[in-house]
């Protein structure tokens, strides 16, 4: 027995009623649900597909349904047993998805990918909604952002894809779309899906559906939603050696932190080992000449990151009413966002406002507009990019545990407020809490959008859609840098300040025909369309050259005029498009599409442009009858995108290059754009085919959907590369073609579904490859990447090496490089997969979630950088020891040359190599054998896998019952948490934003999340 | 009603698709952020902060270091350690060279920027031959004519110089016309000379003659002997330096993007890390030179405040040296560093040469010990340390003092008297003109270079940059032809080029 019976207690039974469920095949069902028609009592059937039932009355109606079946209605009347059979449901494989440009199809008549994220992506809440789809969608990489108020990278298919909202391509900076107000979310894969859209959909969509007004019985609902996350708990985070303090060879004495003591300035972590002796540091206190007295030296700090970050705290509330009436719906919603990030002083607050109704004129016309307000402010978010600005640089990288984080949290130095940071060095390095509390930078953004569409039925067959929106986007930053902070290129460290503002106006509008009629067994549904679309830029941008008055933030108060700088761009598109289906019966379907484009982007003489997409669906499952086959369909299809250029990349101007003033004189160079301009150039294209097969087995309970797709992307635009003696370095061409060849594949399965009782696994998986396969006439290779490589082949100066594989290295014992590049590997991911199940029981469900990516190289550059400072743990070597007592003790494990040469061509092919090898013996410090050889890139280079337990949500739903006297509806509670462990080799960076990177910028240490959240509906 | 309705909304829908209705593809094509012509001062701007590329062949960067006028203890921010790489390509530059010419072109003060990018031309040409060997240059830098060359073949280094001297005799030729005309407006965008011609032309002379002296060792080839006489025999037409005022050079101040390359800012980041070299402080040393109190500080470790001039406080620090011993000797206070009164007080620190009065009269006095030209050594000897002296402003009482002394005093047209030139000039040559004291060393082996443990070019002084690995991708059959005919297809640093052989 696989599964139990499951019987609510009948009160007072009179009529015992017992009957057997079977499926088409006259074949038990087991976990068949059996409910009494307006109740919710109910059995389900056992292993061989019987179940007995109480009748209070005796002449109720049964609703008998199984998940992929007819739900079937039987009166039992006059009986006390029956056997019904169940027929296999076409309604529920008549699915219907969002196709392109938001027109509806049922999924069978899909010739293409497309896969959708329902459910709730408000429960395990990430700030940011796309991060939802991480691991849900075969094909979808999230590369999600450790950072603050930071976007993740989406990869569809090792491309980015486009984002539609409501069917429109107007993109979205994803923060300015509330979690609250999507239904739904679903992934068009390729060009095949997305033709429709024009250039922007040549590499996949992935569309939001927005909610709109429902209603219950009292005509209305109102939904209240609160989710609450604590954001704490490393997971990813560099470790830390806490034995030895700053300085070099063991070497260290602060007198002004400038230079003037030893090594107390722009320093390694390379200093004495912390033994309580007596040095004079930061703090020390001054004798009465003046002198600084010399204080114990010891990890005062080592625990000064962990004291550094803070708790995270999310928390969003929305509040939406939403309402449906003869004439139409509205929804209002009203979203806020509060989050305060982990590192100190950031914060973020999203207000977002959202309209949307529809008006029916009549039944044929009808109107439908939405609005959407949206206001971000985040008065500091702080620059994570390697060098003084960034925490992690100051504090484990650069910075030591010789000083107590906790003692500079008061940073002004008495008497110098507002001119001079206190700190543990005062050359490059800057007190983390100073940088938190005033370098600070703000961004606010406003954003509008708006869409306005009208439908009108001519006859039940023919309608006609007009549609247009539009959004603004207003966004302002600005940059306060204090007196006394000091980063790259600001050394006289007499502060600035910077504002940018940017505007972005996008207006996208589309006149749809729609013709849909059946004749007989044949179908056919028809879309001709025409579309404009309008995007203007401009930017302002404005620095100071060091203040005159400190702390006083103005553009004017600066100390050398510096000039302004501006821009502006302003493109067009007008799209033509026509789209065809055709069915026969409920088997075969063919669709064809085809659009023209004309872009201002485009030089002129080839800016229209045709291209086409086909596809075909055979749904076998309705003419063959094959054993434990639900349903089965096949499905390929073929399709080309254009594309355009980047805006005003193809013409012959001069670039400024930046103003600079000698004894007083401004001068402002000007240089020719290397890049010669091509009139001839044409638009390009991306073409992509793919096959896949659907199907469902073993009465629904296993579903199954395969692609296979080879995307050829090219010929693209690209700059041909001249030889440099030319006198420019290459011209816009078109050429470069690459192919990506890849699997997806979904798996869902329901292994147990009994009536209080289900368990939903599904699992996507998916890789890519990208080849090189042609670069233009004559010339086979793109840099070091030859035609029938891999694209992301990784190429580095490697270790220079025997014949054998030692370590060669020179007379003063540290490894030696190659002077020319060699392959170690390839950047992207081997494949990425998440598995995601879903228990529920009564009023009980738990979701979690796992997903990462195997394969793939990157160099761990905060690693390289730790060996290099000495911060790094592995540096807490016994040869470290000795290195601080002035004893040369490490010997590199490797060959010294002791003859003969090694001869090679121009590109490192070796021509002769006579060269002998001796053991190296020499002597020499750690801290020289860790810069030379953990320091470089090549000993840097990590495995790109990890996983991720990315949600894990508990919810329970309370029972009708218990909020029958009250003014709720619905409610349901949940705990949840996100990103709880994560699983990697190197946990000193976090892999996750990575895909086809083959270096990792500094980044912010990853966190867990944990929260509750609530959701009222009245 | 219905009808009305929809009529309503139809007319509000127009409405707004009219207001975002298009504009002409015509008007959208150009780029409203940048020009499609400019003044050629602004290209002149350009040429010169290439020519004059202080962050990369300024003073107290790398080719300081490979000039072992000063040593880096602090291997994170460099080293000197002889593993060259690739040199770069000026063709670019000299793309704007061009551009300068063609916008210029119909100007009344067409033939001054004419001249100057003749000279320009010669410029970069020189930089780049001296440093790989032959170069692409009859077919270079047509990419944009009307049969466009985009993998020029590469011509040998002898007809690459004899390119260079005609484009320089004819820069020499166009600057005399431009100075003859009359009322013709000024150069703008030069923060070199300030447009003034009679300097220029003195400048394009000397440069000249610094060609011409580098190719010493192709004397037959090429009549240089002669060629340096004609210059020097004609005065009227090749004008050259008369002092330390005409030298070719860069002031800095608090500027953005001018502030010299020492500077209060950065002495932490350099002070126990940049050392003086011993190539170099030695020379001086030797010499009781004064220049030394001005350009170094005594290190502390051995410093005696008794005997305060003591040069036996004054230590360089090896350029072969490993770097680790010398960071950690650095910090015990047992090497000199750059002086810092005169290199880390201020943000105007020392001008950098590029072009100078002593270079010029080192050349001539060699010139004539080599008897290519008649004259006396000993005057342009004298010249050319006086010229340098008053550069670091040393009282003429110890320029005086020092030209008596008997390691100085001139020791005749010989080799030992050649000898004292070439380490005169050297010294001359400190912080400033780029590779120009690498270069000398290279053709004459003076002074004589410091190669250590620390040096990982298998122990030797590299003779040439590698070609830029870009040609190896986009001009491969022409580079390796051009390997093949001079280095037996290695790109190997070690092999010597037509130049210097």
């Amino acid at each position: 027995m696989v599964t139990a019976l499951f019987a609510i207690t009948i009160s007072h039974s009179q009529t015992t009623f017992t009957g057997k469920v079977l499926d088409e095949n006259q074949i038990p069902l087991p976990g068949a649900s059996i409910v009494i028609k307006g109740s919710s009592n109910g059995v389900a059937t056992d292993f061989d597909g019987n179940f007995q039932i109480q009748l209070p009355v005796g002449n109720e109606i049964l609703v008998i349904s199984f998940i992929g079946y007819s739900s079937q209605d039987f009166d039992t009347l006059g009986t006390a047993s029956a056997v019904i059979t169940l027929l296999p449901s076409s309604e529920s494989l008549n699915e219907v998805v969002v196709t392109a440009l938001g027109i509806k199809k049922e999924k069978k008549r899909l010739g293409y990918s497309v896969q959708e994220v329902e459910g709730d992506i408000t429960k395990a809440r990430d700030p940011n909604a796309m991060n939802s789809l991480s691991g849900k969608v075969s094909g979808l990489i999230v590369a999600s952002s450790a950072e603050f108020f930071t976007a993740p990278s989406l990869y569809l298919r090792g491309k980015k894809p486009l984002i539609v909202v409501d069917g429109v391509p107007l993109g979205t900076d994803t923060w300015n779309i509330s979690p609250d107000d999507i239904e739904s979310i679903n992934v068009l894969k390729g060009a095949n899906a997305a033709a429709l859209y024009g250039s922007a959909g040549g590499n996949g969509a992935v569309q939001i559906t927005t909610k709109r007004g429902t209603k219950n019985a009292r005509g209305f609902v109102i939904e209240f939603n609160q989710n609450s996350i604590i954001q704490d708990g490393f997971n990813a985070v560099p470790k830390v050696q806490n034995s030895y303090g700053p300085g070099s060879y063991g070497n260290y004495a602060f007198k002004d932190g400038k230079g003037g003591g030893i090594n107390d300035a722009d320093y390694d972590q390379w200093g004495p080992k912390f033994d309580g002796q007596l040095i004079t540091q930061y703090d020390s206190p001054l004798d009465v000449d003046g002198n600084l007295i010399p204080t114990p030296w010891l990890a005062r700090g080592a625990n000064n990151f962990d004291n550094f970050i803070e708790s995270g705290f999310l928390e969003t509330t929305n509040l939406s009413i939403a309402s449906q009436f003869d004439k139409g719906n509205v929804r209002f919603s009203a979203s806020h966002t509060y989050q305060k990030g982990i590192n100190p002083n950031t914060k973020l607050n999203i207000y977002n406002f959202n309209l949307s109704s529809k008006y029916n004129f009549s039944e044929k016309t009808s109107i439908d507009a939405s609005a959407n307000f949206n206001f971000q402010t985040s008065p500091n978010n702080p620059n994570v990019n390697y060098g003084p600005n960034s925490y992690i640089y100051n504090m484990l990288i650069w910075g030591g545990a010789d000083y107590d984080i906790r003692d500079l949290r008061n940073y002004w130095q008495e008497g110098k407020e507002g001119i001079q940071q206190k700190n543990f060095e005062y050359t490059r390095y800057n007190n983390p809490y100073f940088m938190a509390y005033e370098w600070l930078r703000g961004k606010q953004t406003n954003d509008y959008t708006g869409q306005i569409s009208l439908n009108h039925k001519f006859t039940n067959s023919f309608d006609v859609t007009l549609r247009t929106n539009i959004a603004l986007e207003n966004e302002f930053e600005d940059e306060k840098f204090p007196y006394s902070m000091t980063t790259y290129g600001r050394e006289k460290a007499q502060g600035d300040y910077k504002e940018w503002y940017n505007n972005n106006m996008k207006s996208y509008t589309d006149l749809m025909l729609n013709y849909d009629n059946t004749f007989g067994d044949f179908g056919v549904r028809a879309t001709l369309g025409a579309n404009l679309n309008i995007e203007k830029y401009r930017s302002l941008y404005a620095t100071t050259d060091y203040l005159i008055v400190p702390g006083l933030y103005t553009l004017s108060n600066t100390q050398t005029p510096v000039q302004p700088t501006n821009y502006r761009s302003h493109y067009e598109t007008q799209g033509y498009y026509v789209s065809t289906d055709f069915s026969y019966q409920d088997f075969l379907f063919l669709g064809a599409t085809g659009r023209i484009d004309k872009d201002s982007r485009l030089p002129q003489k080839n800016n229209s442009f045709f291209y086409p997409s086909v596809s075909l669906s055979a749904v076998l499952s309705e003419i063959l009858n094959i054993p434990n086959v639900n349903y089965l369909k096949v499905r390929g299809s073929y399709a080309k995108v254009g594309s355009s250029l980047d805006i005003y990349s193809n013409l012959d101007t001069y670039a400024l290059n930046s103003p600079f003033t000698i004894g007083g004189t401004t001068y402002n160079p000007a240089y020719v754009n290397s890049i010669l301009s091509n009139e001839d150039l044409e638009p390009a294209f991306n073409s992509s085919t793919e096959f896949g097969i659907e199907t469902r087995l073993f009465k629904n309970k296993l579903g199954l959907d395969v692609t296979y797709y080879e995307n050829k992307n090219g010929p693209q635009i690209f700059n041909l590369q001249y030889s440099q003696a030319s006198g420019y370095s290459g011209k816009k061409q078109n050429g470069i073609t690459t192919k990506t060849k890849g699997w997806e594949i979904a798996l869902t399965t329901t292994p147990i579904r009994t009536d209080n009782f289900r368990w939903d696994i599904s699992v996507n998986w998916s890789a890519y490859k990208e080849y090189l396969v042609e670069v233009y006439d004559g010339i086979n290779n793109l840099g070091r990447i030859k035609t029938g490589e891999r694209i992301d082949t990784y190429y580095i100066n490697d270790f220079m090496r025997t014949p054998d594989g030692q370590l060669i290295v020179g007379n003063d014992g540290k490894p030696l490089l190659n002077p020319y590049q060699t392959k170690i590997g390839y950047a992207a991911p081997d494949w990425s997969a998440g598995i995601a199940s879903n228990l529920t029981y009564k009023n009980f469900s738990l979701d979690v979630s796992l997903d990462g990516r195997y394969g793939g190289k990157i160099e761990d550059y905060v690693a390289l950088k730790m060996w290099q400072s000495g911060r790094h743990v592995g540096t807490d070597t016994p040869e470290r020891a000795n290195d601080v007592q002035g004893i040369k003790s490490y010997v590199t494990e490797g060959v010294v040359v002791t003859g003969g040469a090694l001869t090679t061509d121009g590109e490192g092919n070796v021509i002769s190599d006579t060269r002998t090898f001796a053991p190296n013996t020499t002597l020499m410090y750690y801290q020289d054998y860790s810069k030379s050889y953990h320091g470089r890139t090549a000993a840097n280079i990590i495995d790109k896998t990890f996983f991720k337990l990315r949600e894990v949500t508990l919810t329970y739903k309370f029972p009708k019952t218990l909020l029958k006297n009250t003014f709720i509806n619905d409610a349901t509670i949940s705990l949840l948490g996100r990103n709880l462990i994560y699983f990697a080799k190197h946990k000193d960076i976090d892999l996750d934003q990575f895909n086809n990177e083959k270096g990792s910028p500094l980044q912010s240490p990853t966190v867990k999340s944990y929260g509750l959240n609530i959701n009222l509906k009245f | 009603m219905k009808t009305y309705n929809l009529k309503k909304v139809l007319i509000l829908l127009s409405i707004l698709v009219l207001v975002f209705s298009c504009t002409k593809f015509d008007d959208l094509v150009d780029d409203p952020n940048k020009a499609t012509s400019v003044p050629p001062s602004q290209l002149l701007s350009e040429v010169l902060s290439v020519l004059n590329n202080i962050g990369n062949d300024g003073a107290w960067e790398e080719p300081q270091r490979d000039n072992q006028f000063w040593v880096i203890s602090f291997d994170y921010y460099g080293d000197q350690d002889y593993n060259w790489g690739a040199a770069s390509y000026r063709y670019n530059t000299l793309s704007n060279v061009i551009a300068m010419e063609k916008e210029a072109q119909g100007l009344d003060n067409q033939d001054k920027y004419e001249a100057l990018a003749k000279f320009f031309k010669a410029y970069f040409f020189d930089y780049m031959t001296k440093r790989v060997g032959d170069i692409p240059l009859s077919e270079a830098l047509q990419a944009s004519a009307e049969t466009p060359i985009t993998q020029p073949k590469y011509d040998d280094q002898q007809s690459v110089y004899v390119a260079i001297l005609d484009l320089l005799e004819a820069a020499n030729d166009q600057i005399t016309t431009a100075k003859a005309q009359v009322g013709t407006s000024d150069i703008l965008g030069d923060f070199l000379y300030d447009g003034d011609l009679d300097k220029w032309q003195k400048a394009i002379n000397v440069f000249h003659l610094r060609v011409l002296m580098s190719l010493s060792k192709r004397n037959a080839e090429l009549n240089i002997a002669s060629k340096i006489n004609t210059i020097l025999t004609n005065p009227t037409k090749y004008p050259l330096f008369s002092g330390i005022e005409d030298n070719m050079m860069r002031t800095f101040s608090d500027e953005q993007g001018n502030r010299y390359e020492l500077n209060p800012s950065n002495y932490g980041f350099n002070r126990n890390r940049n050392i003086m070299g011993a190539t170099y402080l030695d020379l001086l040393k030797t010499n009781n030179d004064p220049r030394i109190y001005i350009v170094a500080d005594p290190a502390s470790f051995y410093y005696d405040a008794n005997n305060p001039l003591s040069l036996n406080a004054y230590i360089g620090a090896k350029t072969g040296d490993d770097q680790g011993q010398m960071q950690v000797d650095s910090d015990a206070g047992k090497y000199s560093y750059p002086n810092e009164d005169r290199y880390y007080s201020n943000f105007e620190g020392e001008p950098y040469i590029q072009i100078g009065y002593s270079e010029q009269e080192f050349i001539i006095a060699e010139a004539i010990n080599r008897g290519w030209t008649s004259g006396d050594a000993e005057t342009h000897y004298i010249n050319g340390i006086t010229g340098s002296m008053k550069f670091y402003g040393v009282a003429q009482a110890d320029i005086d003092t020092f030209l008596t002394n008997t390691n100085i005093i001139y020791k005749g047209d010989n080799t030992n008297g050649l000898n004292q030139i070439l380490n005169q000039k050297y010294i001359a040559f400190f912080n400033n003109s780029g590779f120009e004291a690498y270069f000398n060393y290279r053709r004459t082996g003076v002074p004589t270079f410091d190669i250590g443990p620390a040096n990982k070019n298998g122990g030797k002084i590299p003779l040439r940059w590698k070609y830029p690995q870009s040609e190896f991708e986009n001009n491969a059959d022409n580079v390796n032809t051009a390997l093949n005919s001079q280095y037996g297809g290695t790109d190997d640093i070690n092999e010597a080029m037509w130049l210097i052989k």
